[in-house]
């Protein structure tokens, strides 16, 4: 079911969002496909940050709209965004500081109301399938060394895989990842392509943000580019890498 | 107090009976206090008023009608009075909780703190009901008809403790749930709780209205032990109490707060009784509360966590409880089947 027949599950109609005078989304309207990676560049301040957060409902846009799965979803709450499926990233993985990388694999999924949230048999059913969720995909991101280590001992770049496998618990349909390579060492970033795309094949759409090109334009289908609040490119990765305007915003930048 | 006093207060079961007694009510409230601040992240500094609201309500329920001069005198039993003072405080918990916990954490703490006062001018001058400065003498308590005056105060503590082991049961069961966890979320990291699909509004104020609820059962237990109420007794004094102790006793953590209760007041006791000559009774006064500080000091220079951590509480060992919990089910549930299978098998033949 979508509104534009198009496939689009994710689609956003002239998005506005001006801080004061700075205008950090300026008429965005872009369609995310389930079947590719999408990938989100552009230049610091270009508006990525908070194109995902005015998706995800952590900022109100001054206008236009998004619809996920054919249903409008402006200006839901992001509770409420998030039980729909569609799941974020932070660009600074802060976490929950006092929980270890397991705990923390436990919040996700769990019934959170005072009441239901404490009923016996259905909380133990509960427990025994999120901690066997949680195993598995730990197993999977290769963080298993890691369960038992509190997440504000963590270093950066297994703190991003952390928040991704947590992020994961919460077992979203579209998820958008706000830098997932910044922090993790050279060495890492072709495993973390690899998971992303294992995280692709088990159904769940993506959208991408981050500044290490390479690691982009390998793991994505399909790039849109951001400048001061704009989308001011789309295309294949090659087509991307082959825009003169692209480049010149790059190099215009310092990435 | 010369020494002579103080060695036959420690020796005289009173003493014990009543100190025992209100350890047990303020581990109640201490534990209550640690779920909404401690796991919640909720700094409440007007736990009193709570408190206020449920000894008020099941005083004023449960006074014999034509004892006091007062407009409302029903004379309920106690059960009703109880039930009474728990949907009142949850109802005050309501109506305080939906403007106060929209407000930021530093304004939460100050607008809790500024309702608990205000809860003590409403019982100083709503005195048609509340029987203003002078308040009540006297409290219905259970049991009185079956027990003798000492009789009647050991039975009191066992119901006390009796309560602090359920409210333990309640916190207990609440730190290993998705609940607990969501609050410990939300404390510590609200936009990523919200991106878990935790409705972090709803689930402060659930939390806020439990805890109420709550207090106005523990609320009469006071009651039972002070035999009187009136304004004076719901100073914030009572929350720095509570406060001080889960501190002390390590925030966030589970047992905590009944640690820290117990080693709180019982200091607090001693060093009521040390002796001093009467030139110095009133440096004793003034020495008392900077002891209490000084205890807080030392047990923070050693252990910032306070006695107990909540790292110790939950982490690995949360993982290996669950990991437990699980395959304990496991097995139940297989027994369960072969019992079945047996019964069935039996049928049959
Ligand atoms: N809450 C806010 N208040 C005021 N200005 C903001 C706020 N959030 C973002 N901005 C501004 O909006 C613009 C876009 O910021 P945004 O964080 O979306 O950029 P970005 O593309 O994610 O950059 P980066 O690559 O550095 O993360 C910037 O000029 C930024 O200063
Ligand atoms: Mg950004």
């Amino acid at each position: 079911m979508t509104t534009n027949g198009s496939g689009a599950l994710l689609s956003t109609h002239g998005l506005y969002k001006a801080f004061g005078g700075n205008v950090a989304v300026h008429d965005v309207s872009l369609d995310l496909y389930p079947d590719r990676i999408t990938a989100l560049i552009g230049p610091n301040g270009a508006g990525k940050t908070t194109l995902f957060n005015i998706i995800t409902g952590y900022e109100r846009a001054d206008a236009g709209s998004i619809t996920f799965d054919g249903q409008p979803v402006t200006g839901m709450a992001p509770w409420e965004i998030s039980r729909r499926g569609v799941v974020r990233t932070f660009q600074t993985p802060v976490g929950f500081p006092t929980m270890t990388v397991w705990e923390s694999l436990q919040v996700a999924g769990a019934s959170h109301n005072v009441l239901t949230g404490m009923m016996t048999n259905r909380g133990r059913r509960e427990t025994a399938e999120l901690s066997e969720r949680a195993d598995e995909i730990l197993q999977n991101l290769g963080l298993n060394e890691l369960i038992d280590t509190p997440v504000d001992e963590l270093a950066a770049g297994d703190r991003k895989l952390a928040e991704l496998a947590r992020q994961l618990m919460a077992q979203p349909r579209l998820l958008l990842l706000d830098e997932p390579a910044a922090g993790v060492n050279p060495g890492a970033i072709s495993r973390l392509s690899e998971l992303i795309r294992d995280v692709h094949r088990s159904g769940i759409a993506l959208m991408i943000i981050d500044h290490n090109l390479s690691f982009v334009l390998d793991v994505a289908d399909y790039v849109h580019t951001m400048a001061n609040g704009r989308i001011i490119a789309e295309g294949t990765p090659e087509e991307i890498a082959a825009n003169p305007l692209v480049r010149q915003v790059y190099m215009g930048a310092d990435t | 107090m010369s020494t002579l006093a103080a060695i036959s207060a420690l020796s005289s079961p009173t003493f014990w009976v009543s100190l025992l007694t209100l350890i047990g009510i303020y581990a109640s409230v201490t534990m209550l206090l640690n779920v909404e601040s401690g796991w919640g992240g909720m700094w409440d500094l007007g736990i009193v008023g709570l408190l206020a609201i449920g000894s008020y309500t099941y005083t004023i329920v449960t006074n014999p009608p034509g004892e006091f001069e007062v407009s409302y005198a029903p004379g309920w039993p106690v059960w009703a009075g109880i039930l009474a003072a728990m949907l009142m405080t949850g109802i005050v918990a309501f109506l305080v909780g939906l403007p106060a916990l929209r407000a930021r954490r530093e304004y939460f703490l100050i607008i809790t703190f500024a309702f608990a006062e205000v809860f003590r001018q409403l019982a100083i001058n709503l005195g048609d009901l509340t029987h203003g400065t002078v308040g009540f003498n006297s409290v219905a308590r259970p049991f009185e008809s079956f027990f003798q005056r000492d009789a009647l105060r050991a039975v009191l503590l066992v119901v006390t403790w009796g309560a602090a082991l359920l409210v333990y049961a309640l916190t207990r069961r609440i730190s290993r749930s998705g609940y607990g966890r969501a609050l410990r979320a939300m404390r510590d990291n609200e936009p990523a709780a919200l991106s878990l699909g935790i409705r972090v509004s709803r689930l402060r104020l659930q939390t806020f209205v439990l805890v109420g609820v709550a207090i106005g059962g523990i609320a009469p237990l006071y009651m039972w032990w002070l035999r009187y109420a009136n304004p004076n007794v719901f100073r914030a004094q009572f929350t720095f109490t509570a406060w001080t102790a889960l501190v002390l006793g390590g925030i966030a953590s589970r047992f905590g707060p009944v640690l820290g209760v117990a080693v709180l007041l019982l200091f607090t006791e001693l060093v009521e009784l040390i002796d001093v000559p009467p030139e110095l009774r009133n440096v004793h006064v003034a020495v008392h509360p900077l002891a209490i500080g000084l205890l807080l000091v030392l047990v923070l220079r050693f252990r910032p966590e306070g006695l107990l951590s909540e790292r110790r509480t939950f982490g690995e060992r949360a993982r290996r409880q669950t990991a437990l919990d699980v395959a304990m089910a496991a097995v139940a549930s297989r027994l369960r089947r072969l019992g079945r299978g047996d019964a069935v098998r039996a049928e049959a033949l």
